[in-house]
């Protein structure tokens, strides 16, 4: 098992690699000079602010300087916000997004694997077919179609909730609804083919022609292993969730990672996206490796090699 | 659900569209989306022919005005007094030919890519298939959103106007520096970024029939590899590549809107439903109608492809 983690995740070094070389060059390379704006600035400033930010070394030189800085966790510093270094910006905005991220994929949870349970259950329920409707709908619905939507409802109709800030609890109601409203269709669909699957199968026959209650099946026996496709989209729909966050942060007005990362490619702060993109591959590779292990821990016909 | 469809013998030269259609014909709810989407489609090409405003015509004096049938803005008007229903109608053309475009540059990669991966086999085939794992957790929105916020300059288009010998002051090459960066760069990023799926998917197809008999006969017969990847195992695979190509049309088409709400995809005076939901959103406490009618409208197209998409894949699903 600790091989396992370890042989996982020196694999993931190359990917990484690939991705900050990826985007450093994608920025590198792009039309346009991180300092030019709408409003000329004379070239000896621009010259000395490329000196200073080391913009004037051969790409070589700034591509290793890069590098090195990354071992050392430090993205250098923002081109757009002066008194603030990449990393603290990346801090606080992970402070602000992660609780969002994880809160939505709870709700998540906590809706759609009951639902999809009473799917494959009572398929024929009118409830059910209902609900599963609105799934669909749920799918369809964008997000920044339904956070208005939302606000427009809650907020501006039935002023129960504010319609955007932060720093409150009751800031976090609609951008987690909005969020986790998409997710809640995907696990219920995800459980109720997992479920239906498992549930045609001999052993679960078997159980049954022994007497075994339905509940105890299902608890003890179905259950675990329809829910590894669920664990095996978890991967996809976590980079799912950190786009989704973008835009939520953006209709919310929510000072968090995706906020900043939109800030960071309008205003070409070249070391913020690089520190953004590769904050969130590291993250997204470190939660897949841990996907990957909880499956095995979940479903024993899986074996780690 | 797919069972229960007569399958009989239907003899063996009907063509995918036959047999699609033989199968797909008796669902109501996709019959039903299928006809939205086809007159979705008629309206969004023809209809601004005969309308009597353009997408980009204002008219201060009538700056939102609500929806009505009196003044013939049956949509109501922006801030600046453009038609809702012009706009919304050259939207649609704007979010459906990235869409369409996107994907079937993403449908040729995945297929490619997966019958290759599957004919092979053996370490090619877990090579390549360890690449689609790797990027499919990759945060690859974010690549195409570093991607249109950075390389949407006139001066990128520079290389294409030359390759392409067009007049380097002349219309085309006006309109590649302005609107056309931002569509092509959405085709191709876009289109590179959603092959995944279908790419295991005919994997799958592939592999199942790489060791029929009619697959060794050809082989028997003298048939090279392409000729066999193309003219007998990817015909084969056909319904399920049809399905999930369904499939990644409104995936694509939510990536658009994404883009352009987020303010780095299309730009005004050009719109896209994810622009106009964008507009939307600014004035809907004044002016519910500017965000109701477009996000509708999307909604209504998302669903119906996905309507349509799931259908298809339940009726290939298992049957190839």
């Amino acid at each position: 098992m600790g091989r396992y983690v370890i042989k996982r995740l020196l694999l993931a070094l190359p990917l990484l690699w690939f991705i900050l070389t990826l985007t450093f060059f994608l920025v590198r390379w792009a039309p346009g000079k991180p300092f030019r704006r709408e409003r000329a600035i004379p070239a000896e400033i621009e010259a000395h602010l490329d000196r200073h930010y080391g913009l004037d070394q051969p790409w070589h030189v700034q591509y290793a300087n890069y590098m090195r800085g990354l071992a050392r966790l430090d993205f250098g510093p923002s081109y757009r916000y002066p008194d603030l270094t990449v990393r603290e910006i990346l801090l606080r905005g992970v402070r602000v997004s992660a609780p969002i991220g994880v809160l939505a994929y709870a709700v998540a949870l906590g809706f759609g694997v009951p639902l999809g349970i009473a799917a494959a259950l009572r398929a024929e329920s009118l409830w059910v077919r209902a609900l599963m409707g609105l799934a669909i709908v749920g799918v369809s619905t964008p997000n920044f179609v339904l956070g208005p939507l939302l606000v427009l409802l809650f907020s501006l109709t039935l002023y129960w909730v504010p319609p955007a800030g932060w720093g409150e609890g009751r800031h976090l109601v609609l951008p987690v609804l909005t969020l986790s409203a998409a997710y809640i269709a995907y696990v219920a669909r995800l459980t109720q083919s997992g479920l239906q699957r498992v549930l045609a199968q001999d052993y679960v026959r078997t159980a049954r022609a022994k007497g075994v209650g339905p509940c105890a099946i299902l608890l003890r026996h179905a259950l675990r292993p329809a829910l590894t496709p669920l664990l095996s989209f978890t991967g996809p729909s976590l980079a799912f969730l950190l786009a989704g966050t973008v835009v939520i942060e953006e209709i919310f007005a929510i000072p968090g990672l995706g906020h900043f990362f939109v800030q960071a490619a309008l205003n070409r702060d070249y070391t913020l996206i690089l520190g953004i993109v590769s904050f969130t591959s590291v993250a997204l590779i470190v939660l897949n490796v841990l996907v990957d292990i909880a499956i095995a821990v979940v479903d024993p016909r899986v074996v780690l090699e | 659900m797919g069972g229960m469809l007569p399958e009989g013998n239907m003899g063996a030269e009907i063509s995918v569209a036959g047999r699609t259609w033989r199968r797909f014909r008796h669902r109501p709810s996709a019959l039903l989306a299928a006809g939205v989407l086809i007159g979705l489609g008629l309206a969004v090409v023809f209809g601004p022919i005969w309308l009597p405003y353009g997408y980009d015509q204002t008219d201060l004096e009538l700056g939102l005005s609500p929806p009505r049938l009196s003044n013939g803005h049956y949509l109501g008007t922006d801030i600046l007094g453009r038609d809702l229903l012009a706009r919304v109608l050259y939207g649609g053309r704007i979010s459906l030919l990235v869409a369409l475009v996107a994907t079937v540059i993403s449908t040729g990669i995945g297929t490619f890519y997966g019958a290759i991966s599957g004919y092979f086999g053996g370490r090619v085939d877990e090579v390549m298939m360890r690449v689609v794992d790797v990027l499919f957790s990759l945060p690859y929105l974010f690549l195409v959103l570093v991607l249109m916020a950075l390389f949407t300059e006139p001066e990128v288009m520079d290389p294409v106007i030359r390759l392409l010998r067009l007049p380097p002051d002349g219309a085309w090459a006006e309109w590649l520096r302005g609107p056309g960066v931002r569509l092509l760069l959405l085709f191709v990023a876009l289109g590179a970024v959603s092959w995944l799926t279908l790419a295991r998917i005919v994997r799958g197809q592939v592999l199942a029939l790489k060791n029929e008999p009619f697959v060794e006969a050809a082989r028997a017969a003298g048939a090279g590899t392409w000729t066999i990847l193309i003219r007998h195992l990817l015909p084969n695979a056909s319904g399920p590549i049809l399905a999930y190509t369904v499939l990644t049309i409104p995936s694509v088409m939510l990536q658009e809107a994404f883009i352009s709400f987020l303010g780095l995809g299309i730009q005004a005076p050009q719109a896209s439903w994810g622009t106009l939901v964008h507009d939307g959103v600014q004035a809907m406490s004044v002016a519910p109608w500017l965000l109701v009618f477009p996000a509708g409208i999307m909604v209504l197209t998302l669903l119906c492809f996905h309507i349509v998409g799931e259908t298809l894949r339940e009726v290939w699903e298992g049957s190839a």
